[in-house]
């Protein structure tokens, strides 16, 4: 958040906006050293909808449940320092699906696991930022860890804003190593470690165009390299590198008659194994007081196939070769609320999120949709609090 | 279909400059009241964001944006 001082006016906004601050609240243009600390907490429940039983060779038709523990600390560190700790867990109950195969009829029917699978997910991760003239720079490390996965990974950024204020330019590496080794099963002839890395990196300007709009462009760029198919899977065959890029831009405009902020971002990306995609979101933030804020939100997203997609699996094929839906076309829309009242020391936000795929969203024309592919809802709870 | 990554780095760099040309005047300090505010940020709630971003990462083929991704599977 961009303070001053100048005048009493502004100094009224800003006083306004502080009190309305969520306590882990990214900072509209640059980052700021914090001047409190702040702790945050997020239970999310996320439910996915069962596959039509119709849809069901063989196994459970029951998808994923997922109770997620975020924490966030966030502290000044001396004058010109600030350190972030991310803390998850999570814990996932449900069934995936095997292969998708033809069941004689010309359809394509799942085979899926039965509804045994449990796993759990810690990940953590801490930012260490340092605050100079016009700018900040920040290197973060963290790992992830599952029954069947472990990750390492960091990253380094930076961001300068220039003399005016008006233009800020921030960007950054990252890179993560995993190393997989799935679960073993009696007789399953399945692979037992592999390894993959991932280097990404992105560049943004952020613009002031108004006192009431900015905007962001930015250019990602993702290369991953090892093993990326799903061991899980009877014949998933996939490329050992996937190369990423993605454009984005986002606006922020405040519509002072009504005291709302509308968000819109947008992301086009694309890959060489032939994805692209749209994505589209839209929010309206209305502030009803500076503590009471409710913000309804919707995204539309599409996607092509990978070029190795295939409806239904087959032994007798070679090469390159996955039924996995979220390689296959389609499209899907998400309805959000969210809902934050906030105090000067504490906050307290409430979201709720539907998200429904289907073959008939995608931008062109679907001839065979994925029978696995997903809806699921998610509800989350968060407070935080400022010391 | 192979990516080029140098010809889309060329058009982003292009865009961007288009863009860059299209700016209006300086928007002075004082003037930044309402940027200010929290509802204004890129991601006003960043542990959602980044809970929300996980499960598209993990549902959807496209992936990334602004910003360095973390690590880990979380593959349901």
């Amino acid at each position: 958040m961009k303070h001053n001082n100048k005048t009493s006016g502004t100094l009224a906004a800003l006083t306004g906006a502080a009190l309305a601050l969520p306590a882990i609240a990214q900072l509209a243009q640059a980052a700021e050293l914090p001047t409190k600390s702040e702790l945050g907490y997020r239970y999310t429940d996320y439910h996915e909808d069962d596959v039509d039983s119709n849809q069901v060779l063989l196994g459970s038709n029951q998808r994923y449940e997922i109770g997620t523990h975020q924490l966030r600390l966030v502290a000044p560190v001396g004058e010109r320092f600030s350190l972030t700790v991310d803390a998850l867990y999570e814990s996932m109950t449900g069934a995936s699906a095997r292969a998708v195969v033809d069941n004689g009829q010309g359809e394509s029917v799942l085979v899926m696991t039965g509804a045994s699978i449990k796993d759990t997910r810690t990940d953590m991760s801490a930012e260490l930022r340092h605050y100079g003239n016009g700018g900040s720079e920040a290197l973060v490390l963290g790992f992830s860890r599952e029954d069947d996965y472990e990750s390492i990974n960091g990253s380094i950024d930076a961001e300068r804003t220039s003399v005016d204020g008006v233009t800020t330019w921030s960007g950054g590496v990252g890179f993560s190593h995993d190393e997989l080794e799935p679960v073993p099963e009696a007789g399953i002839n399945r692979t037992v470690a592999e390894k993959r890395s991932f280097l990404n990196a992105y560049v943004a300007r952020a613009r002031v165009h108004s006192p009431v709009w900015q905007t962001q462009l930015g250019l990602y760029l993702g290369w991953y390299d090892g093993y990326l198919s799903d061991p899980y899977r009877s014949r998933d065959i996939r490329p050992d590198s996937r190369q990423q890029w993605a454009f984005s831009g986002r606006s922020r405009y405040f519509l002072k008659a009504v005291n709302a902020a509308v968000h819109v971002d947008y992301r086009y990306y694309q890959d060489d194994w032939d994805i692209a995609s749209h994505t589209l979101e839209l929010a309206w933030y209305q502030s009803f007081t500076d503590a009471f804020t409710v913000s309804p939100r919707v995204r539309y997203y599409s996607q092509s196939q990978a070029e190795f997609y295939v409806p239904t699996d087959r032994g007798t094929r070679s090469g390159d070769q996955s039924s996995d839906f979220r390689l296959s076309p389609y499209g899907a829309i998400a309805y959000g609320l969210g809902i934050g009242y906030y105090q000067p020391a504490f906050g307290v936000n409430l979201y709720f999120e539907h998200y429904n795929s289907d073959g008939d969203y995608a931008l062109k024309s679907v001839a065979e949709p994925s029978p696995f592919l997903v809806d699921y809802r998610l509800l989350t709870l968060g407070v935080d609090y400022r010391f | 279909m192979k990516v080029r990554f140098a010809n889309v780095l060329v058009g982003t760099v292009l865009i961007m400059s288009v863009l860059s040309g299209c700016e209006t005047a300086v928007v002075k300090p004082w003037q930044r009241g309402d940027l200010a505010r929290p509802q204004m940020a890129w991601q006003p709630d960043p542990m959602m964001s980044v809970l929300r971003e996980h499960v598209y990462t993990a549902k959807e083929g496209a992936s990334g944006g602004v910003g360095t991704g973390g690590g880990g599977c979380g593959c349901y």
